[in-house]
């Protein structure tokens, strides 16, 4: 099956396929393999899609949202909006945004310690287990 | 009801801004409705730049709300007005213009792909709400049936693509009016359009005719990480003539369809996609990946590419802005195929379909 389709009548087509292979056959006869040396020059660039977001939740994305949305929601249910108070709103939303920023900082911080104290917990919990089974007075 | 008899019929969209194929159609709509002597606003959720004179905020509409109103809800992203269409006691109309589906903006635009997954769930949540389904093609309406839609009836997107008689832009005309061979493609910079296959079909075109530049028109401002690794990946491949303009005015726009030698489309979802039209209005022939709604949209016309094989894109193209009579069979073909999307029959079709609704009720 031919890469492309035209309406253009069998034969014109045919006609045309022939001259692609044949024009792409003769320049790399003369130049190499271009989709070779392609390849190589973009390397992995274009694997930019292997990373998903599923750990962030919704909520997380919904206050973002907020802070991103916050002055144009003002300024489309009223009349126009003075500088005073164009100003009140951008320095609100900045420092919202901040505060999004520290609270996703200290949470995953909080997530990590969470994790290391369940670790340490299994871990201890294995100790004491051994404990109990290979420790003396054990019948 | 408000005002007589006749219902209002509002419209519904998420962001109203300049140069969007939806807000372009709203606003199309909008006209057609009032000259068809209903009362009839645009609601929305956010109004771009130099829109808001167009449209007010959709919880103003609680006090037009009746049950014997209508609701036409443009969807194409999740948007806090689902909850308040789905809740209102007015009749529900979609006009559905496909979401991107999120894979594609898995590990580059976080926003985008929850906006695009969260879409989905809330297409499927109004299958049961919503009366009648317009989508702007087939696709489209085969897609919603499958989400469960019953009421569904393909209207071709409205646009006046007589607009583009107007002016171009002189100074875009001025730089790049030099005998080169200008290769273009239209929409905004994202991973669904694959304007980086674009880029590297143009690294073998550019061995075949050094003469030659690539423009890739539109807004970039959605997915900024994209528009990166697109720089990237021109600058690895070594390629001086690719030029990435941004948002662009009408007029600019109009310049550059007319300065084009062939429009070419790698993209991978397409609901409609307008530029392809507006390529066809321009005696542009036309080259384009066999995706989504594509070869709907094209109705057996153009140039419709199957395999993603770039060398011999780029060979196929040069043939057709080559040979003259291969370029002109194609172009009359695609000329009968835009007067299918003529205004006058768009507008037609679509009051028609608003029309039936009304008055089945009544």
């Amino acid at each position: 099956m031919s890469f492309f389709d035209a309406d253009i009548g069998a034969r014109r087509k045919a006609e045309l396929e022939a001259t692609i292979a044949e024009r792409m056959a003769q320049r790399r006869a003369d130049g190499g393999d271009p989709s070779a040396e392609e390849r190589r020059r973009i390397g992995d660039l274009l694997d930019y899609g292997r990373t998903t977001f599923e750990e962030i939740t919704y909520d997380l994305y919904n206050a973002r949202k907020f802070v991103r949305m916050f002055p144009d929601e003002a300024e489309a249910s009223g009349g126009p909006i003075g500088w005073i108070k164009r100003f009140y709103q951008r320095v609100v939303r900045r420092v919202l945004r901040q505060q999004i920023v520290y609270n996703e900082a200290v949470l995953g911080v909080l997530e990590d310690l969470d994790e290391r104290v369940k670790k340490l917990e299994a871990n201890a919990g294995v100790e004491a287990n051994a404990g109990v089974e290979d420790g003396p007075g054990r019948e | 009801m408000m005002g007589g008899t006749r219902p209002e019929i509002h419209q519904f969209l998420p962001v109203l801004d300049a140069g969007d194929a939806i807000g372009n159609e709203a606003k199309q709509l909008q006209r057609l409705l009032r000259d068809a002597g209903y009362v009839s606003e645009m609601y929305v959720w956010r109004a771009g730049k130099g829109q808001k004179r167009y449209c007010r905020h959709y919880s103003r509409h609680r006090a037009r709300s009746a049950p014997g109103n209508v609701m036409v809800y443009h969807f194409s992203v999740c948007c806090p007005i689902t909850a308040y269409f789905a809740s209102a006691p007015d009749r529900k109309v979609m006009r559905y213009h496909n979401i991107t589906p999120a894979s594609f903006f898995a590990g580059i635009a976080e926003e985008v792909y929850y906006i695009t997954k969260k879409g989905r769930r809330e297409l499927a949540q109004l299958a049961n709400v919503v009366e009648l389904a317009l989508p702007v093609s087939d696709y489209n309406g085969r897609e919603l049936r499958e989400s469960g839609y019953r009421a569904v009836e393909t209207a071709p997107l409205v646009v006046d693509y007589d607009a583009f008689a107007a002016a171009p832009d002189a100074s875009v005309l001025r730089r790049y009016d030099d005998g080169w061979t200008n290769l273009l493609f239209v929409g905004r910079l994202s991973p669904n359009k694959k304007q980086e296959d674009l880029i590297r079909m143009f690294y073998h075109y550019k061995r075949i005719n050094p003469r030659s530049r690539l423009f890739l028109v539109g807004a970039a401002r959605q997915v900024p990480r994209y528009r990166e690794v697109l720089g990237t990946l021109v600058e690895r491949l070594g390629l001086s003539d690719v030029v990435i303009t941004g948002g662009v005015s009408h007029a600019a726009l109009v310049a550059y369809y007319k300065l084009a030698s062939a429009f070419v489309c790698m993209s991978e979802h397409e609901g409609f996609c307008v530029p392809l039209v507006e390529a066809m209005r321009f005696d542009v022939p036309v080259v384009a990946y066999d995706s989504s709604a594509v070869a709907d949209t094209l109705g057996g016309t153009g140039v419709l590419v199957r395999e993603k094989r770039h060398e011999a894109i780029a060979e196929l193209v040069h043939c057709l802005v080559e040979d003259t009579a291969l370029r002109e069979e194609i172009v009359a073909k695609q000329r009968r195929r835009v007067e299918e999307y003529a205004y006058a029959s768009t507008s037609t079709g679509f009051i028609e379909a608003m029309t039936a609704f009304i008055e089945e009720r009544q």
